[in-house]
């Protein structure tokens, strides 16, 4: 684009945009090409990382709001992934239109709540038949993981491996008009895998179906009920294509086959898409994200293609490392320049210096005069990292470490936010799990069916202060085992059980139900927050966390078993082979920072010394 | 599209659910008072957060008390209203797309709840959703497009077209305005004006002397500098400062009234105030006509007010033309029967009282299945008089004038007469105790005016549907109508040639509130048959002549005569001559002046006992 077309363009949106014309002519050709485009077009816009996708989608969305027809019936979808990357958009968007409170007729914010706001919610009990319950007839997310009491009514025993496995109704998803069922958890994927007889795969029908009925779905439920819905209901799927006949998804790597179902439907009823993203940053396979279907329905409905290939984040070396990484040959030029000499580390670490990482790590950033809070350790998976961690985010504890942790954090010197949401959302689930039935309001502390969520807080509250005769875990100044620690705890709760409004257990039908965690009565129950004196003061996190995120260091971990899926760094580095998750999961990781990357590996062999040597990584 | 249905719970009078048909276009809602006509208005203003009221309008005792229970104990946990749109265009199913019914796309369901709990702030917490799930957020720009204007029944008319922040002249003049960057011509004129007032003398003068009075005050350090200007230079606040006048007279055409002619407002009558006011707000509508506001909702109660009934009628007609016209649903109560009997009649919706029942009824006329030939005839006959029966509690319909005068006289003896056989009953003295109307069809038209009330039809091929009716009782009586000659009595009756007597037996099949009665011959034969009568009858129409002739000899002979034991022919013969020499009207009316004097005493045919037994038992 030439210097002259490109002014005159800025010129415009500055007139139309609240943006300063300075800042839009700093904008590349690429980038402005793309905002400046027809939008009558299906587009994907190539994004490499760091190229100012999100302000390039915010300009684009801005100017097309402020174009929109006043008569125009419909509004502008811009959906993305995470509530976060909703939340940034959302600000561009703002920034530079003149939306005042709400969007409305426009619509920002995540696929799943557009599609649970737009059609689950107000819609599918058309298709479920749900009854309601007093007058309601919204559907209920279940989270996957869901351990509450009722999905005991939504479970089977399937015979696997010579054992009798429970499957919950919330650990698989069917797609294609209940044609194909799906494992949505490790144990559900096994079992699908090695095939179902006619009598099970009925019986995971059955046991879904009823799931449905009652109101209730997954994530994955949710989006396989809205492709029926818009299957059946053909009427609906044209108001809602009139509705939004233009929608733009960012990240669109992350794409589901479901997802792209319905975008096809809407696609085939007039709704124009524009696709903006990575698909070297497709990480989401175990949500059935597979950016190889998203290339292919891309190339069959001839899609435009535009791409945006410059670098405003890291420094030439981080990005051409991670070029070298997915076996990119294009050129990605980086905007900024060098501030650390080799800003891309290799370090090695054995059982010993493990835990001295975040220590090491810390020095480097002093001495380069990073900003702490923009650093970031990372790992594939959790179990790399949570020696590492502080906060341990395991949710398997047994209800009376809930307790005992809730306690803990609640009893912290100068409690931070976290700690504070800890200590009341553990409570609350140690409360609810003990003394309440139905189902619980999980975004609410577990906040039990009729009872107010801020008064709900407040008891917990209330009983949180009242336990402090059951912290710090010690009786005359001695560590207290968990054994000793139940007595204590038993006695609390028969005496403030009263406060339990609404309760309609009674203490002695659960005393039994409180007990020393498995094996572990002899032990001392300050155990569970020892790892709380390891020094940490990062941000300690999967890759997935950060997706999107610009950061000025990151160090990432290798996790030291070559076993573990796709978290050990041999999974990263290929050559010749570029179309692996694992890959991606690297790729993302190493691009986000601006000046410095470390890669911490369990001790090299000379081989792979070598060869992560090659790719520019300095030891 | 428009409110079909109107669906309202724990809401003051409504107890359990009570449903509300409203129609395209305009809405006549009439009842006795207390029937919950403005429940249903208010209830409209609620879900569609109509100003003033959408977002308060809640007080404890709106929620809904049983009359058992104590004033101020606790009402009904909860209010629900539920809004049902129909006739959805394929515009409007795109808007409120998340309202839609998909088992019928022209379909949108709105609901709105409040429980009884006020918060720290006193105010009631209240949840609003469309469809039938509460969750997914909720889109109040399509709220917003709802254009409801509320008109309260005692209005005060003048008040409202002062100029002031926010009346109803600025809104209209601000809805008018299309494009808010431009400068407004008018911004320009004010502050040209204002540059001139800068100008003049005594402007300037005074300006000096408040300038050097702060200047002599403060001293310079904290001195101010001031202007005198007219303020009002920015449109929102010129517009403010516009109000109406007026002037009584239209200007003879092709002139216009001087500008020094018109008057304030407090000058003008209430009435006439009233239908300015009424003109502004619709006028308010025409300027909204833009695509953020795509439904419009005008709720008025009792137009009426402060109106001569003529002014009423024609303010009807221009009501109903401007529902049409401007595509507004227009939802209006009265007490008005000159109101009631002006507009269609399948606009009328009537409430009423029903023993018994924890609800009022709710019938549209549209709904009573009366066939057009019904329907029109009705429409051209419903006159002030006769709408009444759309207020009434009970009718009476009688064929002519002489019954619609001597019956209310009738009635008093026979509540009387009921009373005395059944002391343990409560009886009241008269039929407008009771709230029953008497009304005088002019003729045998029982088959049209019973068809609002009997709650059934008659399909093609003659057999009976039960269909929505006003719950009230209603009773006919007619005259049997033999042979002009004939003189039917007790032991020798006749057939008659009345057409509408077939619904005698009809009605008592198939009718839960209708009957028809009818006698031997006709009214005053009938009453002159019955005991000692034809004394008394004699005797009125004696004073009725004035001249000597055989007349008045038999008539002086009968009003001798004791007839309590005579020949029940002779009977038959007398009140044979009586009918064929009076002037029905005029002999009417000094009956029912005797009959109203104390004492007087008179005996009742059966029919009429049973027609009054049938309407007040």
């Amino acid at each position: 684009m030439d210097t002259n077309r490109k002014l005159k363009i800025a010129y415009k949106l500055s007139s139309m945009l609240k943006c300063e014309l300075t800042d839009l002519t700093r904008l590349s050709s690429e980038q402005m090409e793309y905002i400046h485009r027809y939008i009558k077009d299906h587009v994907f816009l190539r994004a490499c990382p760091g190229s100012g996708k999100t302000e390039v989608i915010g300009l684009k969305a801005s100017y097309e709001i402020s174009k929109w027809q006043e008569q125009n019936i419909g509004g502008l979808a811009v959906l993305t992934f995470t509530n976060s990357a909703a939340k940034e958009l959302n600000n561009r968007i703002r920034k530079y239109s003149e939306l005042t409170i709400g969007t409305h007729p426009h619509f920002i914010g995540t696929f799943d709540s557009w599609l649970h706001n737009f059609l689950l919610h107000p819609f599918c009990h058309y298709l479920t038949a749900y009854k309601g319950k007093d007058g309601d007839k919204s559907i209920r997310i279940i989270e996957q993981d869901s351990g509450a009491d009722f999905m005991y009514a939504y479970q089977f025993k399937v015979d696997h491996k010579g054992k009798k496995v429970p499957v919950k109704a919330t650990e698989y998803h069917f797609k294609d008009n209940w044609k194909t069922v799906v494992g949505d958890t490790d144990i559900a994927k096994s079992i699908i895998s090695r095939g179902l007889t006619t009598t099970e795969f009925e019986e995971f029908k059955t046991v879904k179906t009823k799931f449905i009925k009652d109101g209730f779905a997954t994530y994955s439920d949710a989006e396989f009920l809205c492709c029926r819905l818009l299957t059946k209901f053909k009427f609906l799927t044209q108001k809602i294509a009139l509705r939004f006949p233009v929608i733009i998804v960012d990240e669109c790597q992350d794409l589901s086959e479901d997802q792209l179902t319905i975008i096809d439907i809407l696609q085939q009823k007039g709704t124009i898409f524009h696709f903006v993203g990575d698909i070297n940053q497709a990480i989401y396979e175990f949500r059935d994200v597979n950016p190889e279907l998203l290339m292919a329905y891309i190339q069959k409905k001839k899609f435009l293609e535009l791409k945006l290939t410059k670098n405003y984040r890291s420094n030439q070396s981080i990005v051409d490392l991670t070029s070298l990484m997915i076996g990119n040959s294009d050129i990605v030029q980086a905007n900024i320049g060098n501030l650390i000499p080799a800003p891309c580390i290799l370090w090695q670490y054995d059982d010993q210096s493990f835990s001295d990482l975040p220590t090491k790590f810390e020095e480097l950033i002093l001495k380069h005069s990073l900003t702490l809070n923009q650093c970031v350790i990372l790992a594939r998976g959790k179990s790399t990292l949570d020696p590492l961690r502080v906060q341990n985010q395991n949710n398997k504890y047994t209800k009376i470490e809930l307790f005992a942790i809730a306690l803990h954090c609640w009893n912290k010197q100068q409690r931070n936010t976290d700690e504070l949401t800890n200590a009341l959302l553990y409570a609350g689930k140690f409360f609810f799990s003990i003394a309440y039935g139905g189902h619980p309001d999980v975004k609410n502390q577990y906040c039990p069916d009729g009872i107010d969520p801020v008064e709900w807080r407040l008891l917990l509250k209330r009983l949180l202060d009242e336990a402090n005769v059951l912290y710090p875990f010690k009786a005359n100044g001695v560590d207290m085992t968990w054994k000793n620690w139940v007595v204590l705890v038993k006695q609390f709760l028969m005496n403030k059980w009263f406060l339990l409004k609404y309760s309609s257990v009674t203490y002695d039908k659960i005393k039994n139900g409180i007990k020393s965690p498995d094996n572990k009565g002899d032990k001392y129950v300050h155990e569970i927050h020892s790892f709380t004196n390891l020094k940490n003061p990062f941000r300690t996190t999967t890759i997935h966390s950060v997706k999107g995120e610009t950061l000025e260091a990151v160090l990432l971990i290798s996790h030291k078993n070559k076993q573990s899926k796709g978290g050990h760094h041999s999974h990263w580095f290929r050559e010749g082979n570029f179309t692996e998750e694992h890959i991606r999961f690297a790729y993302v990781a190493c691009s986000r920072p601006k000046h410095l990357l470390v890669i911490a590996t369990p001790m090299l062999s000379a081989t792979e010394l070598t060869q992560l040597k090659k790719i520019g990584l300095v030891p | 599209m428009f409110i079909k249905t109107l669906k309202i719970k724990g809401y003051r009078t409504f107890n359990s659910e009570f449903t509300v048909k409203l129609n395209k276009g305009l809405n006549v809602l009439v009842g006795e008072n207390a029937t919950g006509k403005s429940t249903i208005i208010d209830a409209i203003r609620l879900i569609l957060l109509e100003d003033e009221f959408g977002r308060t309008g809640i007080v404890d005792t709106d929620f809904h008390r049983p009359l058992s229970k104590a004033a101020k104990s606790k009402g009904e946990p909860k209010i629900n209203i539920r809004c049902e749109f129909d006739k959805l265009s394929d515009e409007e199913q795109v808007i409120y797309l998340p309202w839609l019914d998909l088992n019928n796309p022209e379909k949108a369901i709105l609901n709105l709840a409040i429980e009884n709990k006020e918060d720290s702030r006193g105010k009631f917490k209240r949840k609003i959703w469309g469809n039938e799930s509460e969750s997914g957020f909720f889109e109040w720009e399509l709220l917003n497009r709802i254009n409801c204007i509320y008109l309260p029944a005692l209005r005060d008319a003048e008040d409202k077209l002062k100029a002031f922040k926010g009346s109803r002249l600025s809104r209209l003049l601000k809805n008018l305005r299309t494009n808010d960057d431009e400068i407004h011509p008018l911004e320009k004129k004010f502050a040209a004006l204002n540059k001139d007032l800068l100008n003049d003398e005594s402007i300037k003068i005074a300006n000096k002397f408040i300038k050097d009075n702060i200047l002599k005050s403060v001293g310079p350090l904290f001195g101010q500098d001031t202007s005198l200007q007219f303020t009002e230079i920015n449109f929102d606040r010129i517009v403010e400062r516009i109000r109406l006048l007026f002037y009584p007279l239209l200007p003879e055409s092709g002139t216009v009234n001087k500008v020094e002619m018109f008057r304030e407002l407090n000058e003008n009558s209430l009435g006439f105030n009233n239908i300015l006011y009424l003109a502004t707000i619709l006028a308010e509508f025409d300027g909204t006509e833009t695509a953020e506001t795509s439904h419009k909702i005008l709720l008025i109660e009792e137009p009426e007010a402060h109106l001569h009934p003529q002014l009423q009628s024609r303010l009807m007609q221009y009501l109903q033309e401007m529902a049409i016209e401007s595509k507004i649903q227009i939802i209006v109560t009265t007490h008005s029967p000159a109101l009631a009997s002006s507009c269609d009649l399948n606009a009328v919706k009537i409430l009423s009282l029903v023993n018994g029942s924890a609800n009022p009824i709710f019938t549209a006329v549209a709904d009573c299945c009366l066939t057009t030939t019904t329907k029109n005839f009705l429409e051209r006959w419903l006159d002030i008089t006769k709408s009444t029966l759309l207020f009434a509690k009970g009718v009476l319909f009688v064929e002519g004038i002489s019954e619609a005068l001597v019956i209310s006289e009738i009635a008093k003896m026979v509540l009387k007469e009921f009373a005395a056989k059944q002391p343990d009953k409560v009886y009241f003295k008269n039929l407008t105790d009771y709230g029953i109307s008497i009304i005088n069809l002019n003729g045998l038209y029982f088959n049209h005016f019973m068809a609002i009330f009997r709650g059934y039809k008659k399909d093609e091929d003659q057999s009976f549907v039960i269909c929505p009716g006003i719950p009230v009782k209603c009773a006919g009586l007619t005259d049997n109508d033999p042979e002009t000659t004939a003189k039917p009595t007790g032991q020798n009756t006749l057939p008659g040639k009345n057409h509408q007597l077939y619904l005698i037996a009809e009605l008592i099949q198939q009718s839960v509130n209708c009957r028809l009665y009818s006698n031997l011959k006709t009214f005053e034969y009938d009453l002159a048959l019955e005991g000692n009568n034809i004394v008394l009858m004699a005797q009125v129409q004696l004073g009725l002549i004035d001249t000597d002739g055989p007349v008045k000899t038999q008539l002086q002979a009968y009003s001798q005569k004791d007839w309590s034991n005579s020949n029940i022919n002779d009977k038959a013969d007398a009140a044979y001559f009586l009918l064929n020499h009076i002037d029905k009207g005029e002999f009417a009316q000094a009956l029912s002046q005797r009959l109203s004097e104390p004492e007087t005493s008179f005996a009742v045919p059966q029919y009429i006992k049973d027609a009054l037994a049938w309407l007040v038992d």
